[in-house]
């Protein structure tokens, strides 16, 4: 993972002290159409008679890092595959680049990645080889194709399995992998769904700042688990619960916020806290 | 639809098939299938050779008996059942749609890779005529027109095969699937002389057994182009709708 940490410059001067990144963050709320990526408005879904998404409204700026968080089950992998275009919404809207994505060109697909949990890869393929298949289907001409899957081998620290069997490598190597595919066509907007599972704990630090390192051409939306990582990384978190978006905050705006007597961050406490809420509030309903 | 992308999707598929364990399985089954199947024809053919004079033990192989069909409907569907199942059993088929890869591009790039596969398994059968050769007249036109049939019926079983693989994400009921389906379409053409009128004239009309007769004497039918050739295409229009709505 040496060259995903080498890849932040935050990674290397953060400390326990000054946990809360302090750059400016881009004005999604401006109000100017060209500060807005991704637009969501009113977005729902459902699966059969089950509605499992409602009413999401959400703006991503260019360069942010939002992430989803929410109990198993809050919809966070539906938004996600609705916005990458692998599911056709109810109802709502979803504008990238200003522009409506349904019945958008590849190109305009090709701006942004999925990359789904646990992601399914050919498992025997060799890592280059897939990410070189990747990269033609992706769109990027043969003569490139070799030094951009260097660089997203560099940059996810997958250099040395490169020509190992897929199916022979450890989950985390995988991941990586996964990260590697989604970031070769240097999308705009990469979507990711719990991408820290099966890291270890440097991985995860690893991969965020490598986000981070990458965030001022890519703006990124994942789901995740890892709240102390999305606390020192994200821009902004959106917490779901039931299919509906009940909180939306920066983790910088607690800044100064005393540590709970158990050691909770500030951050960590009003993410645990809202979805308490949120579970509360359901049960009283049901 | 991008050629790029649909030349991606062929390369890996042909990869897939030419390194699976199961693909060298069939390679070899088959190879040894035909080679029983022109072996037994060529000692019937030697042994009854007044009887049979005026046919030939090559347009015999090419359809014009069970040793043909039964093999083909077992080895398409085998061929097929993995080409979109398998890619929904793993959860690959979400990351060719968000590269973003269209329906129709990943339809037709497994399609041609199978397509090319099925005309592989048949390279080993150009041995036969060479073998042939000195030992009774080679009529190089209906040869030609042999390996066309096998080629027409091959894509035209293989869209079916590839349309039932979209219905299921397990390879097996695709097979299952499939098999069903192309045997009861050999069926249909062989009851032609249980029905009569209309009916039996369809049955004439869509019977591989009379078709591939025709291709081993020679006899190239445009009817016969079209059918396969509809029968394909509609097969994949069904495929590419199916992969479409999926998810949806």
């Amino acid at each position: 993972m040496t060259s995903m940490i080498k890849g932040s410059a935050r990674s290397g001067t953060k400390s326990k002290n000054r946990p809360i990144d302090v750059r400016p963050r881009p004005d999604y709320r401006s109000g100017m159409e060209e500060a807005v990526l991704l637009e969501v408005e009113g977005l729902s879904h459902g699966f059969g008679d089950q509605r499992v998404l409602s009413e999401i409204d959400l703006r991503i700026a260019p360069g942010e890092i939002v992430a989803l968080i929410g109990a198993n089950g809050a919809g966070k992998t539906t938004l996600l595959r609705l916005i990458a275009g692998l599911l056709r919404p109810w109802r709502g809207v979803l504008r990238f680049g200003g522009r409506l994505l349904e019945g958008a060109s590849v190109e305009a697909r090709r701006a942004m990645a999925y990359l789904p949990e646990g992601p399914p890869l050919y498992e025997e393929m060799r890592v280059r080889e897939f990410l070189d298949f990747r990269a033609s289907l992706k769109g990027i001409p043969r003569h490139q194709r070799s030094k951009r899957v260097d660089g997203v081998l560099e940059q996810s620290a997958v250099g040395q399995v490169q020509t190992r069997i897929i199916g022979q490598l450890s989950r985390g190597f995988r991941q990586r992998v996964g990260i590697a595919d989604a970031l070769l066509g240097q999308p705009r907007l990469v979507l990711l769904d719990e991408p820290g599972s099966g890291l270890d704990p440097l991985q995860l630090e690893a991969m965020y700042a490598l986000f981070r390192s990458l965030s001022s051409s890519t703006a990124f939306l994942l789901s995740s688990h890892h709240l102390r990582e999305l606390e020192i990384f994200c821009d902004r978190v959106l917490l779901l619960h039931g299919g509906r978006k009940v909180g939306e905050f920066a983790p910088n705006a607690f800044v100064g916020d005393a540590r709970s007597e158990e050691g909770t961050s500030p951050f960590a406490r009003r993410c645990l806290d809202e979805m308490r809420r949120a579970m509360v509030l359901e049960e009283s309903k049901g | 639809m991008k050629l790029r992308t649909l030349s991606a999707i062929f390369r890996r598929e042909l990869y897939v098939l030419f390194v699976s364990p199961l693909a060298y399985l069939l390679l070899g089954a088959w190879t040894l299938l035909s080679g029983w199947s022109f072996y037994l024809l060529t000692t019937y053919y030697s042994a009854h050779y007044a009887s049979a004079s005026s046919d030939h033990p090559l347009s015999a192989f090419f359809g014009r008996t069970s040793l043909f069909y039964v093999p083909v409907l077992i080895v398409i569907p085998l061929l097929s059942m993995r080409l979109i199942a398998e890619e929904r059993q793993r959860g690959t088929f979400e990351m060719l749609r968000s590269a973003p890869a269209s329906p129709s591009e990943i339809v037709l790039g497994k399609y041609l890779a199978a397509l090319v596969f099925w005309m592989a398994l048949w390279l080993p059968t150009l041995a036969y005529p060479w073998l042939l050769r000195t030992h009774a007249p080679l009529d190089l036109g209906a040869l030609a027109a042999s390996y066309l049939g096998v080629f027409l019926l091959g894509a035209a079983y293989l869209a079916l095969g590839l349309w039932t693989s979209t219905w299921t994400r397990h390879q097996l009921l695709a097979a299952l699937l499939s098999f069903a389906l192309l045997a009861l379409l050999f069926a249909a053409g062989l009851a032609e002389s249980l029905v009569e009128g209309s009916v039996s004239a369809f049955l004439s009309f869509i019977s591989v057994w009379n078709h591939m007769d025709a291709f081993a004497r020679g006899l190239v039918d445009s009817r016969t182009l079209g059918f396969y050739l509809t029968l394909a295409t509609l097969a994949l229009m069904f495929s590419i709708r199916r992969l479409e709505k999926l998810n949806r």
